[in-house]
């Protein structure tokens, strides 16, 4: 399980602004700024930020759909960062894509049937199979063959991006790049498709690029957390440790931001530390520590040097000068009570934990 | 079917039996059916649901947003002891621009592209609540006299008030010149222009990203707060709910199933839907995430007989089909609309507790509950 499917090597992706009659280019967003991750085979990695932090072009970068403008992707082994029309072939067959909004990514003049078929049509699948497969198919997403024939506005929102999962993996994809698949769902559906992509990823050893704004969500799903802003990587580990102890002031306040629905819950976040402002254009990105006209700890250093990644204590990559130098007891002070849960997890994996007997009032 | 009304004599907003329905091409839609509510004096209500439960619907009706026919709308609406349903339109929409205020759910499309904030929120300022102003009456007020600077004067210090960045250099920007924030803060400042009473919150902030997300929802309980306002607030999201509400309404397939204080609502959820969207959503403890709701919400075309929940209840049994289920009072302040409550059968049924539910649910660490065949789609 530790062969590594996808490295992505200080990705960059700058888009030109052109202004004047001449269109000269002026300046860069600097949409992604220098990212590095690598996936294993069979693994889940999480992409966390907020919209404008750029997580959705990773992805896109990743497939082609943008031209990288520095650094390397690696897909099994390959350097995938140029491809050439045979590379980028394969990479189809591959890798696949599910995107945020089940309705506008179906056709609504093709039916469920002939959406999923489309895929394996390009990729030469005869007929007679394509048909079985389909069947199979909606099997695989907890769908039957009464759908085949239906249009995607007789579907309701889950269906849809259920039909979407079936056209993913329907050319037997290794990788899947989810970019907010469940946003636009409702709670209740949302957790039966993410209970769909873990038997998914299960039965067919799929490795995920799960990429949200929701922290909740990745916490029983992902095995590596990235959270990003403005471009870059701010905080990279283990899940569990970046969700236990999250060391970067980033990603203590989009955890403490979180509205929980028990006191049990309450007591797993950071104190709660409002951000002060809006996410900077990422046209005009601050000098030093990207995030620290945000940040309640900034410091003369931040405004100057630009952090880079660190593991002061041996946990998650953290790019913070503040946690490196004195502010690290401070940081240590809040999660006690997840520390143990988080021991107490490792142990039994999706017991209920020591707390359960406090939750819920019962 | 009444619920039991944890409010005194004196709401400021009351809501009895409220039925709407839309008559469409393919029959007639039965939207809402019996919806009570009430909004206490200073009192913070939430009403909570997914995507197709009738709460917005249920909030246009009480601020006469939706247009008759196609909609049908019965029921008794009060707005602090005035009957709003006979209200001839004048009246109601003066009462409805000074005493009640709304806030929408999407910041972009409530405020107009071609104004500036300035203008709209000085409008608002003067003219709120008066739609019989004529032309020559407008023209004065707008531009005679200290009128029009005094009521930007009242917009700027309301700017000021939602903690809005440079307010004076916003009075000149358009909305399309804002960030996603800032414009809900526009939008929140607007309503609060007029000193309302009553505040309506459809969906504040959904739209918006974590961080800000959490910058408006402080600033709101502080203003409500400081305004000493009754909210009646709409949302889909049960953690906003509990982190600004007094009490609940949990909404479902156009009727009120499950009324609560927000924490007795919490440590213990009653009707199965109210504990399935809670189990569903994604803990941060650690443990499991249960697997969801099976099937879908109803359609109105054709609801489920009985218990409109009945169909996706895994404790569903005959007499969920046969008729609706009465309210049964839990307390003297909560209420729940299902038949596992009600102890005049003859073998009280056994109810389910939040835990039991999510076992029942099934969750994504344990696979072994679930088969695929049980599950017809969302």
């Amino acid at each position: 399980m530790s062969e590594t499917l996808l490295a992505v090597d200080d990705l960059e992706k700058y888009f030109p602004v052109k202004s004047g009659v001449l269109k000269r280019t002026t300046g860069h967003v600097k949409a992604v700024d220098g990212v590095s991750f690598q996936i294993d085979r069979g693994e889940t990695m999480a992409l966390i930020g907020e919209s404008g932090s750029g997580k959705s072009t990773v992805a896109k970068t990743i497939v082609g759909l943008h031209e990288a403008t520095g650094g390397t992707v690696w897909f099994d082994g390959e350097d995938v960062t140029h491809p050439s029309e045979e590379q980028l072939d394969e990479m189809r067959d591959r890798i696949q894509m599910v995107f945020q909004d089940p309705t506008s990514s179906l056709n609504p003049r093709r039916t469920v049937g002939t959406s999923i078929e489309v895929p394996m049509q390009v990729r030469g699948v005869p007929a007679p199979e394509r048909q079985e497969r389909i069947s199979e198919l909606l099997d695989l997403v907890e769908l039957n063959d009464e759908y085949l024939y239906k249009y995607p506005h007789e579907l309701s929102g889950g269906q849809k991006q259920r039909i979407n999962i079936a056209r993913a993996i329907s050319i037997e994809p290794d990788l899947l790049l989810l970019d907010e698949p469940t946003s636009a769902l409702d709670v209740s559906v949302q957790a039966k498709i993410i209970g769909l992509l873990e038997d998914l990823q299960r039965e067919l050893d799929l490795t995920y690029l799960f990429i949200t704004h929701d922290l909740s969500l990745v916490r029983n799903f992902a095995d590596e957390t990235a959270v990003m802003y403005l471009g870059q990587i701010q905080e990279k580990g283990p899940t569990r440790e970046v969700f236990h102890r999250p060391r970067h002031p980033y990603s203590r306040a989009l955890l403490s931001a979180i509205p929980v629905t028990s006191e049990e819950e309450e007591s797993y976040k950071p104190r709660h530390e409002p951000l002060e402002g809006e996410i900077p254009s990422p046209r005009d990105v601050p000098s030093g520590c990207r995030f620290r006209t945000r940040c309640p700890y900034e410091t003369a250093t931040c405004e100057t040097v630009e952090p880079a990644f660190t593991d002061t204590d041996g946990g998650p990559l953290v790019r913070c000068h503040v946690y490196d130098e004195n502010y690290a007891d401070e940081f240590d002070e809040v999660p006690d009570v997840g520390a143990t849960a988080a021991v107490d997890d490792t142990s039994s994996d999706g017991g209920s934990g020591q707390f359960a007997v406090t939750s819920d009032g019962e | 079917m009444t619920l039991a009304e944890p409010i005194g004599d004196d709401p400021i907003l009351s809501v009895r039996d409220l039925h709407v329905g839309f008559d469409s091409f393919d029959g007639f839609a039965d939207v809402v059916d019996g919806v009570d509510l009430s909004v206490g004096r200073g009192e913070v209500v939430t009403v909570a649901g997914e995507t197709g439960c009738g709460k917005s619907v249920t909030m246009k009706a009480i601020l006469r947003l939706l247009s008759e026919p196609p909609a049908q709308i019965e029921g008794e609406i009060t707005f602090d002891g005035t009957e709003l349903r006979s209200l001839p339109k004048r009246e109601f929409d003066r009462l409805k621009g000074r005493r009640m205020s709304l806030i929408f759910q999407d910041p972009m499309s409530s405020l107009n592209p071609t104004f500036t904030v300035g203008e709209q929120l000085a409008d608002t300022a003067q003219f709120g609540g008066r739609s019989d102003t004529g032309v020559l009456e407008y023209v004065r007020r707008r531009y005679l006299g200290g009128e029009r600077a005094e009521a930007r004067e009242r917009a700027v210090e309301m700017l000021r008030e939602v903690q809005m960045p440079d307010p004076e250099s916003v009075m000149e920007s358009y909305p399309t010149q804002l960030s996603g924030g800032m414009r809900q803060r526009v939008l929140i400042a607007q309503a609060l222009l007029n000193d309302p009473d009553l505040l309506i919150a459809d969906e504040i902030g959904t739209a918006l990203d974590v961080t800000i997300h959490d910058q408006i929802m402080t600033l709101l309980e502080d203003l409500i707060a400081d305004h000493d306002l009754s909210v009646l607030m709409i949302t889909h999201n049960l953690g906003v709910a509990r982190q600004v509400s007094d009490r609940i309404y949990v909404m479902y397939g156009g009727r009120i199933v499950e009324t609560a204080p927000t924490a007795a609502l919490f440590d213990a959820p009653k009707h199965p839907y109210t504990q399935g969207l809670v189990a569903s959503i994604p803990r941060l403890t650690g443990d499991p995430m249960a697997e969801g709701i099976d099937g879908s919400v109803p359609e109105y075309l054709d609801p489920p007989s009985g218990c409109r929940f009945h169909p996706r209840c895994p404790y569903a049994h005959e007499a969920c089909r046969e008729h609706r289920p009465e309210t049964i009072p839990v307390g003297t302040d909560a209420g729940v609309e299902c038949v596992l409550y009600d102890d005049r059968h003859d073998a009280p049924y056994d109810a389910p507790t939040l835990e039991t539910t999510r076992a029942q649910m099934g969750t994504i660490a344990d696979q072994s509950q679930t088969t695929a065949s049980e599950l017809g789609g969302d």
